[in-house]
């Protein structure tokens, strides 16, 4: 604990989602690729945008926005696939996270990183590790292992909530 | 140290399956004594390569055991049944022995003493021949002419030539002549080969049989002659000088010009006629079927072969994107290249595609031995007949395979035949038949499993299955629909459950296995004659022979495996969900997959309709399009799709873009139970 309290510094990539920026380790991030044509896998959880062909590969997609429930946009030149690589308990998986827009690549201090924020932040702040200041903003720490890992998935696929939150969706799109 | 480990522990699987084998068939035929060789090499192997390893307990055991072989082989000791029995159990222990190396429990302890006491009993009543034979070999000394010219390659295998020869030597007075007619010139000289060869003449107490153990771990690696003569040689200074003059002149010596030398010591130029050459071991001359295997095969590790299939089917779908890119330039040039490399390509895979697939003949084994052993504890008489275990099957299906084959094995002998007595009574051989038949069928392999028992009642299934609750009463059903009430969960119509069978678990375990590796499986019976299971399996999971369509905006993969027959559907019939439809005059249900998967539905006018079985009926699967065949590698859809199982995976199509492949299974079963329905109403009630 000391050690890390020391001078360490660790890359943090930004990106934004909607109009906040957000942080997250490099460490699980493998690439960043445009978005090719997604398939869609009919009747799989909103939040699983569909399959993409990663050099022959077939990368699932999440939906970062729905994955965090705020509103879906549609995409435009600078939406991307952050490719990540989580390592669960049993085994690695590899997924493509959509993202708004990437911002930047910070070294960060640990020094520097704060508590993340109680309040009421409008998504899940059980995702987040903490925060850091980036001239006069804060800018929010994800854990990608908590937001992809499989437990918080397989929550989040319950077949009840399926058709819920896209009916909530679709409101908040008419809206 | 751990990897050695781990190639002991496959080898000795190997050899104890192996062992079984032969076991098994020295026991149709009690004089074999081909099998008694067979088995007894394989005991040999097995104890030097534990002792190396440190199984001690292992090694301890085979010894033994390999006494009551030697035995028979020197026809000191009369095979029986009886032996047979102790030694099968024996390789139980053995298989015990090498998979939990540190159970080292009583039980263990206690089991491998019995069966030692017992294997002693059969080898103690032969003791006394036999150590007046082991003492009268060591009484005189023999001469013998052995050669030993390793391959080239023998250092690689980490072994040194050079303690063999020690060994040699200890075993009694010895002279190695060198040889180094081998050594090329310096250029061509690489300092990882190994040239030299020998000639040793020893005179030793040991017999033919010592000298082979120490060649035993070098047997592959070089070319290896051991002759005995049949004087008896002093090795004095002045045959050893001689000896080594005439090596001089002439390397290698050759076994003539020795013999020359040292008869004209001894006066006595006889030699003994026995030769021998570990190449042809079996002392009949006919090399054994295993040393076969070892020369024109090559051991590769499956995670490798997965790696390549990986690769290859890479290949194929970049070959397929290149293709398409060829035809839109028009490059006359380009495109001759690219038809060549295609036919490449497509040889390619098909060779990667063969080095996966292994003979069904290796499931086999298993269920000689099981059906041996449960036909004797139910005092039931069955002959096992296989046909066809050369068919092929890709290894991940086969091992896969395994696990439910041998519920309905056990099904088969326990249910299927009747005792010896209900056989007279209704007029049958005692004997009972179980045949187990594979065909390679279009694109499937099939696997008939089939005994000549009682049958199956289908009153009583009825009778079980309405007690059960399964059915109802008026419930009208087909054979196949009774038959098929068999692999519901718990179900049994045994009467009393007994170790084999009865509880009733078998059954859908083994129908889920096998729907498992996107196989099927079908019962045909008739009472009182017998039951057959039919089991058909795709090839291989990795490439599948796929039908092309779309739904809506996506594309999809039906595997051709399950397409019948295609129809053309006016949209009109198609409004209301699973709307039965007449086609070609039989009712079938036709689910629309554009409405099931939730999509828009426009007023299209032809729809394609999929005829498909699913559990012996017709089932119509209603897409927009279908755009044509398609060779698919399949790719897992990973587990965040776990939920969504009628995917079997995903396909790169030439485009480049994504394309889901069905598993028609699952997917119907979606369909039929209504839980695409449920999803889609939940929908309209909240939107309304």
């Amino acid at each position: 604990m000391k050690e890390s309290m020391q001078s360490k510094n660790e890359s943090y990539l930004t990106f934004k989602l909607g109009n906040e920026v957000f942080g997250a380790s490099v460490k699980h991030v493998l690439e960043i690729i445009e978005v090719p044509r997604i398939t869609q896998v009919p009747k799989a959880p909103k939040f699983m945008r569909g399959v993409v062909n990663l050099r022959g590969k077939v990368l699932p997609v999440v939906d970062t926005r729905v994955k965090f429930g705020m509103k879906t946009t549609k995409d435009t030149v600078d939406t991307c696939i952050v490719v990540l690589t989580i390592q669960t308990e049993t085994q690695e998986i590899i997924l493509g996270a959509l993202v708004d827009a990437i911002d930047a690549v910070l070294e960060i201090n640990h020094q520097d990183i704060q508590a993340p924020p109680v309040y009421e932040t409008g998504y899940n702040s059980d995702l987040l590790t903490g925060m850091f200041k980036r001239e006069e903003n804060f800018i929010l720490i994800l854990d990608f292992r908590k937001v992809f890992s499989n437990a918080e998935i397989l929550e989040l696929t319950r077949p009840e909530e399926t058709p819920e939150s896209k009916q909530k969706k679709k409101k908040e799109l008419a809206n | 140290m751990e990897n050695l480990h781990q190639i002991f522990i496959q080898e000795a699987a190997e050899l104890l399956s192996e062992l079984e084998d032969a076991l098994l068939s020295f026991e149709d035929d009690l004089t074999d004594e081909d099998a008694v060789q067979g088995i007894f090499r394989v005991m040999h192997t097995l104890k030097g390569s534990s002792a190396m390893f440190g199984y001690s307990m292992v090694n301890d055991f085979t010894h033994e055991l390999e006494f009551i072989y030697d035995g028979i082989r020197e026809k000191k000791i009369i095979a029986t049944h009886e032996i047979l029995d102790l030694t099968l159990k024996s390789v139980d222990h053995l298989k015990q022995l090498i998979n939990n190396p540190l159970n080292t429990s009583n039980e263990v302890k206690s089991n491998q003493k019995g069966l030692l006491d017992e294997i002693k009993k059969h080898t103690n009543s032969n003791a006394n021949t036999f150590k007046k034979e082991v003492v009268e070999a060591h009484e005189d000394e023999k001469c013998y002419y052995i050669r030993f010219a390793p391959n080239k390659t023998i250092l690689k295998h980490g072994t040194n030539p050079n303690y063999i020869l020690e060994d040699l030597i200890d075993l009694g007075n010895g002279i190695i002549l060198p040889s180094i007619d081998r050594i090329p010139i310096l250029s061509e000289l690489t300092y990882q080969d190994f040239y030299m060869s020998f000639e040793i003449v020893l005179v030793t107490h040991s017999n033919v049989k010592e000298i082979e153990e120490i060649f035993m771990f070098v047997e592959d690696d070089a070319n290896i002659q051991i002759h005995q003569f049949e004087f008896d040689i002093n090795l004095n200074t002045d045959l050893i000088s001689e000896l080594r003059e005439s090596a001089i002149e002439q390397r290698p010596l050759g076994i003539d010009n020795i013999t020359k030398i040292l008869s004209i010591k001894d006066q006595d130029s006889r030699l003994s006629s026995g030769f021998f050459d570990p190449q042809n071991k079996g002392q009949n001359g006919t090399p054994s079927k295993s040393e076969d295997k070892q020369t024109d095969s090559i051991r590769v590790s499956s995670l490798k072969l997965d790696e390549m299939m990986n690769q290859i089917s890479e290949l194929v779908t970049t070959q397929a994107r290149l293709n398409m890119l060829v035809n839109d330039t028009g490059d006359n040039e380009l495109s001759a290249i690219t038809e060549g490399m295609n036919k490449i390509t497509r040889a390619l895979r098909g060779t990667a595609f063969s080095i996966c697939l292994i003979p069904i003949d290796n499931l086999m084994l298993r269920f000689k031995r099981l059906i041996r052993d449960l036909s004797k504890e139910l005092d039931k008489d069955i002959e096992f007949i296989t046909s066809g275990t050369e068919t092929e099957l890709d290894k991940s299906i086969l091992d896969k395979l395994s696990d439910p084959l041998l519920h309905l094995v056990r099904n088969c002998i326990d249910h299927g035949i009747e005792t010896k007595d209900q056989r007279l009574k209704s007029g049958k051989a005692t004997k009972g038949k179980i045949s187990l038949e594979a065909y390679n069928s279009g694109t499937n392999v099939v696997i008939e499993l089939k005994d000549d028992g009682r049958g199956i009642d289908k009153e009583k299934i009825i009778q079980k299955a309405l007690k059960n609750k399964l059915i109802k009463a008026d419930e009208n059903l087909t054979e196949n629909e009774i038959y098929n009430l068999l692999f519901h969960p718990g179900f049994s119509t045994a009467s009393t459950v007994t170790d084999i069978s009865g509880r009733g678990v078998g059954m859908d375990v083994a129908k889920r296995g096998i729907e498992d590796i996107q196989g099927a499986i079908r019962i045909e019976s008739t009472l009182g004659k017998g039951t057959s299971f039919k089991i058909s399996l795709p090839l291989t999971l990795s490439i599948i022979d796929g039908l092309l369509v779309s739904v809506g905006n996506e594309t999809f993969i039906l595997p051709l495996q399950h397409v019948e027959k295609c129809y053309e559907l006016p949209g009109e019939f198609l409004l209301n969900t699973n709307q039965p439809v007449v086609l070609d005059d039989k009712r079938m249900t036709v689910f629309n997959l554009r409405e099931a998967f939730g999509y828009k539905q426009t007023q299209q006018k032809l729809y394609q309709v999929i005829k498909t079985k699913f559990e012996g009926s017709d089932i119509g699967l209603a897409v927009d399009t279908i755009i044509g065949e398609h060779q698919v590698v399949l790719k897992p859809l990973g587990t965040m799709y776990n939920d969504q199982q009628e995917y079997s995976g995903a396909t790169i199509l030439g485009n480049g873009s994504v394309a889901l492949v069905f598993d028609v299974n699952k997917l119907v079963t979606k369909l039929t139970s209504g839980e695409y329905q449920k999803l889609n109403e939940r929908k309209y009630a909240k939107q309304k």
